[in-house]
């Protein structure tokens, strides 16, 4: 069953893999999806140790707006640029982690949701530096010197896109099977004990921070070049809030549950803003219900769930 | 006499107008299981909080082998050999008893830091296994802790400390909730356990017969004070000691 299961997520990486030359037209949105997904897996990560931040968007904007200059230091780089814009998100959140992973619940959220509007208010006014309102563009035209046109560099950045949510899936897998990982959820059920164990909570958290900096950012900065732009707009505290929603709807119980849930977001904007014009939150809102009252584990713990009758049932 | 492994000297702690600890002093000797007795209220748990950094105190301190230890952050005291085991299992409810003490032996070897080593690997679950034969644990390794008796929540509580590999473990009530049919089975696993590992022991204890079964020495606390201390047998028949406390 095990091998069953492995061999279908193969599939699905393989048809996703595939789907740009099946439809070119969607390349763009695949590649949007992928770059939601690493938002939400960020989210989700700290979801772990059940702290939910409504200010990742911070992290997500900072990839891009990295991704806006060294897109320009870099000769417009790609890989170089995605690199460098993560690890800059991921500096930026070890900055305010030393701060926020003292606070705990609520504590934790607002003050994620206020850095993050801080940074929304500063790209809007320090005009010079971040183009205010305007945003920037963000510019990339290749990769290890070879200038490509804007077909070849959308299909690039997808495959670019795909490899880094499949390795930043498998290395959160990994991550939390080991015990750092796995303190998270023992902070969440007993952080004195893991106190009294000699580990500290504050550190744990930290690591799990950074590392969900970095993804956001990753994301951004993929985001940041499909769109060839960034506005404020993307740290704004909705923009947060879209990255829980997602990994909410996808479920916390395994990475593949933040893809699923940037997918299933993505598709509602995109498709049901053609039919519903601009009340397609109304129909997000239903659904965020169904999935809240008949799955509350996402569409990750609902497939699950299947998977686990169908192996009760052979035994 | 050697030297003693924990010292509080003139320990004070006082919430507002309620004397918690009042000029404590007390030497505990590397090897010997320390009992303390008294009423509800008379500031045992305290004591241990103030030991494992739970709680500073307003005056004196305390040394672990000589070294001061006062006001240190629970972790560092941890990390220095002094662990603890609670009044109400402080566990990871919802993981299998197996996984808690996975993670205990993670946290307290090498490896914890690294990514590629999963929790079930057998760097951590070779010391785990050992754990949950010395206590007793092995027929529920696989339950949740949530899931599993008392009793058993108390042990794996203790084993939990034990693979911190401490000199000086502090327990408190370790058979608290559990029926009186139980308490002596799970003391004498537990005095197996300390003595197998060489862990001195301080335990906050209510039931007379464990502790003049098990206890090295007793000490009884009254009003954050200790009014006497000594073998079990001079302590527990002392009339002053039957009047009041007891």
């Amino acid at each position: 069953m095990r091998a069953v299961r492995s061999l279908l997520w193969l599939a699905v990486v393989g048809g996703y893999a595939v789907l740009p030359w099946l439809a070119p037209s969607l390349t763009y949105q695949l590649t949007i999806v992928l770059a939601l997904g690493l938002a939400a897996l960020a989210v989700s990560l700290m979801l772990q140790a059940g702290l939910i931040s409504f200010g990742h968007a911070l992290f997500y904007a900072a990839g891009a707006y990295a991704a806006a200059y060294l897109g320009r230091l870099t000769g417009a780089h790609v890989v170089i640029t995605l690199l460098l814009s993560s690890l800059s998100a991921a500096l930026l959140a070890l900055i305010a982690g030393l701060l926020i992973v003292r606070y705990r619940g609520i504590f934790f959220a607002m003050l994620n949701l206020a850095l993050s509007m801080v940074a929304y208010t500063l790209l809007l006014k320090l005009y010079n530096v971040t183009g205010g309102s305007d945003g920037l563009v963000v510019s990339a035209t290749g990769v290890a010197g070879y200038a490509m046109g804007p077909t070849g560099l959308a299909d690039l950045l997808f495959y670019l896109a795909l490899a880094a949510a499949v390795l930043a899936a498998w290395f959160v897998r990994v991550y939390l099977r080991s015990p750092a990982g796995w303190a998270l959820g023992a902070i969440q059920d007993r952080e004195i004990r893991v106190e009294y164990l000699g580990v500290s909570a504050r550190r744990v958290l930290l690591v799990a921070y950074v590392l969900s900096g970095g993804l956001a950012g990753l994301g951004g900065a993929i985001a940041g070049i499909a769109v060839g732009h960034v506005a404020p707009d993307s740290a704004y505290w909705t923009t947060s809030a879209g990255f829980v929603v997602m990994a909410v709807l996808g479920g916390g119980g395994d990475v593949f549950g933040a893809f699923a849930g940037a997918a299933l977001y993505e598709m509602l904007s995109v498709f049901a803003a053609q039919y519903l014009s601009s009340s397609w939150e109304l129909l997000l809102g239903v659904i965020i219900f169904v999935i809240v009252r008949f799955a509350p584990s996402g569409l990750w713990g609902f497939y699950d769930g299947l998977w686990r009758r169908m192996a009760a049932g052979e035994r | 006499m050697s030297a003693p492994l924990l010292e509080a000297r003139g320990v004070d702690l006082h919430f507002g107008g309620v004397q918690a600890a009042k000029d404590v002093n007390l030497q505990i000797f590397p090897g010997e299981f320390f009992f303390i007795i008294g009423q509800n209220g008379a500031g045992k748990s305290t004591f241990l909080n103030i030991c494992t950094g739970y709680l500073k105190p307003q005056r004196g301190e305390i040394l672990f082998q000589g070294r001061p230890i006062t006001g240190l952050a629970p972790r560092a005291i941890t990390r220095a050999g002094i662990a603890r085991a609670f009044q109400h299992p402080q566990l990871f409810m919802q993981r299998s008893v197996r996984d808690n003490l996975r993670f205990a032996v993670a946290a307290h070897g090498t490896g914890f830091w690294r990514p590629w080593r999963a929790l079930d690997d057998p760097h951590f679950d070779a010391p785990a296994r050992r754990l949950l034969q010395l206590c007793d644990l092995e027929r529920v390794a696989a339950q949740p802790a949530a899931k599993v008796a008392e009793g058993f929540r108390k042990l794996l509580d203790v084993a939990l400390a034990l693979a911190l590999e401490p000199t000086l473990l502090l327990l408190d009530e370790p058979t608290s909730g559990v029926s009186s049919a139980d308490k002596h089975g799970i003391m004498t696993t537990l005095a197996q356990a300390l003595r197998k590992e060489r862990v001195t022991a301080v335990f906050v204890e209510h039931d007379m017969e464990v502790v003049r079964r098990f206890a090295d020495r007793v000490g009884v606390w009254a009003n954050g004070q200790i009014l006497i201390s000594g073998p079990p047998e001079a302590v527990l028949d002392d009339p002053h000691v039957r009047e009041f406390v007891l």
